[in-house]
């Protein structure tokens, strides 16, 4: 494009790096971002799965530029356009396929949600698969939630954007995170077949209040007991709430991979085992609030603790209030902030708009040219709930514009 | 000025949540009316101790590398335990629960 080369917007510190690199390709401006942890003695600079998620983004675009200095510490990033699965560039038969290194510290969502907020702006269908010895499906100490929780709480919430046709998360090998927090042998296949030129504008005002609750109970190499007692906790206080209670429970064998200390054909090792659970309620109007618990690798919590950890953790994100969850609300946002030029609002609790994460989000939209945020008291709801008023962008979906 | 104001203003979180001279955190606290006291303002005596070991110790990231970069809310679930253990928090949430009455009634009259 003859567009004269833009100055390159300043960004300092990894904090929200995952969205801002996001924000960055979608609204095609490159991006410096200096002070990556730069006092961190042992590990300074991008961490593993920061660069993890820079090969996903290579893969996915055409003519992304970055550079990394050698540090770490300073990152330059030219988005190129969302092709997804074209092959040729980054993928093969439509298929991405992305190896996480077995330093990965991060839950797959960590991927997840960023990859999703760019398919719906792709040319082509987005169909990644995540393998290698760092994919983690369960819940993990870093807090990130689990794939589970993406499919059921995060994924629905792009039907309110007009953006909702066969969109899949295959859960392919489940895992809990390796030793130390590393890793896991699990794999993952996001199909995201819809694309659109602009979201649609939405006006969500309406909490209602919570009807069902869902869960998934998942252990990967343990007895299928720990799904059952953490069931057993979690309905023992959820049935007294709410009428409509289903957990599932999904037991798998630990993946395994062949023993480094031993490279005979024989001996294993296995890799990813643990437990967890994710619970998700939905409301009358479709709001939906989500947690997550996994066992630590280093292991020493019972089942009991951690359904009752999972349910404390759901009402307490229920009791907020608000149309979206904490884990939800940076997705909704970005979805409103590309939308077309029109004001979406979005009611959320006060607890959730005064997050950092949050705060730090309206900062780095505006740095990229997005006006500023609306507030105002809600009408209905807790007395802290807020009203949000983003305007759309308009940039939308450059691969679409001549159709 | 600033004596008793109330948190989760929305005037107040237009304000703050642009003004770049704040990290998220203080954004955080002071809209939710967490730092109106006035010791906040005036220098403590960590705060001059810090001063005057600006030459001699370099100054950390340790507030950027505290802040977990994840999309998740960080729980406490010891206090979380203890807010929900308790029946009275229970009941009081049940209100943002369809069939509350129903049920509420059920538990009542066993």
């Amino acid at each position: 494009m003859a567009e004269p080369a833009q100055k390159l917007l300043r960004f300092k510190s990894h904090r929200n790096l995952a969205y801002r690199l996001v924000l960055a390709t979608l609204t095609g401006r490159a991006i410096h971002i200096s002070q990556i942890r730069p006092s961190s003695p042992t590990e300074p600079g991008l961490a593993p799965h920061e660069i993890s998620l820079l090969r996903l983004l290579e893969a996915i675009t055409n003519g992304s530029q970055m550079a990394i200095s050698y540090t770490g510490t300073t990152l330059i990033y030219k988005p190129g356009l969302i092709t997804g699965g074209v092959s040729g560039i980054g993928a093969n038969g439509g298929v991405v396929k992305h190896e996480l290194p077995a330093t990965c510290t991060r839950g797959i969502s960590y991927f997840l949600l960023p990859l999703c907020l760019l398919a719906p702006f792709s040319k082509a269908p987005i169909n990644v698969l995540f393998t290698g010895a760092g994919v983690i499906t369960a819940a993990t100490q870093t807090g990130d939630m689990s794939a589970d929780s993406v499919r059921t709480a995060v994924l629905p919430l792009y039907a309110r954007f007009g953006i909702s046709n066969n969109i899949e998360l295959r859960i392919l090998r489940r895992s809990s995170a390796g030793a130390n927090g590393k890793g896991g042998l699990g794999e993952v296949q996001l199909l995201f077949p819809h694309q659109v030129r602009l979201p649609k504008t939405v006006h969500i005002l309406n909490p209602g209040n919570v009807k069902k609750i869902r869960g998934i109970a998942y252990c990967t190499g343990v007895s299928a007991s720990n799904n059952a007692r953490m069931i057993d906790t979690a309905r023992g206080i959820l049935n007294s709430m709410a009428g409509d209670v289903y957990i599932f429970s999904d037991v798998s064998s630990a993946p395994s991979v062949p023993s480094q200390e031993q490279p005979d054909a024989k001996s294993r090792r296995k890799s990813g085992i643990g437990f967890g659970l994710s619970l998700v309620a939905e409301s009358s109007t479709g709001s939906l609030y989500s947690s997550d618990v996994a066992s630590p690798s280093s292991g020493g919590v019972t089942p009991e603790d951690i359904g009752r950890q999972c349910v404390y953790r759901l009402l307490e994100s229920v009791s907020l209030g608000g149309c979206a969850s904490l884990e939800a609300a940076p997705t909704m946002l970005i979805l409103m902030a590309m939308g077309s030029e029109d004001v979406g609002r979005l009611q959320l609790s006060g607890e959730v708009v005064g997050s950092e994460t949050v705060i730090e989000l309206a900062r780095d939209l505006r740095v990229l040219g997005a006006s500023g945020w609306g507030f105002r008291q809600a009408t209905s709801g807790p007395e802290t709930d807020i009203v949000v008023s983003v305007v759309g962008k308009g940039v939308g979906n450059v691969g679409r514009k001549i159709t | 000025l600033y004596g008793a104001r109330q948190g989760y203003r929305p005037s107040d979180l237009a304000r703050l949540i642009y003004d770049d001279s704040l990290t998220p955190a203080e954004v955080n606290r002071k809209w939710k009316g967490e730092a109106s006291n006035p010791k906040d303002d005036a220098p403590t005596d960590e705060q001059l101790q810090e001063e005057e070991d600006f030459f001699s110790k370099p100054k950390t990231f340790a507030h950027e590398n505290e802040f977990a970069d994840t999309d998740g809310p960080i729980y406490n679930d010891v206090e979380l335990g203890q807010k929900w253990s308790n029946p009275d928090n229970l009941d009081a949430l049940r209100q943002r629960f369809t069939m509350t009455s129903l049920r509420h009634d059920s538990a009542e009259n066993d």
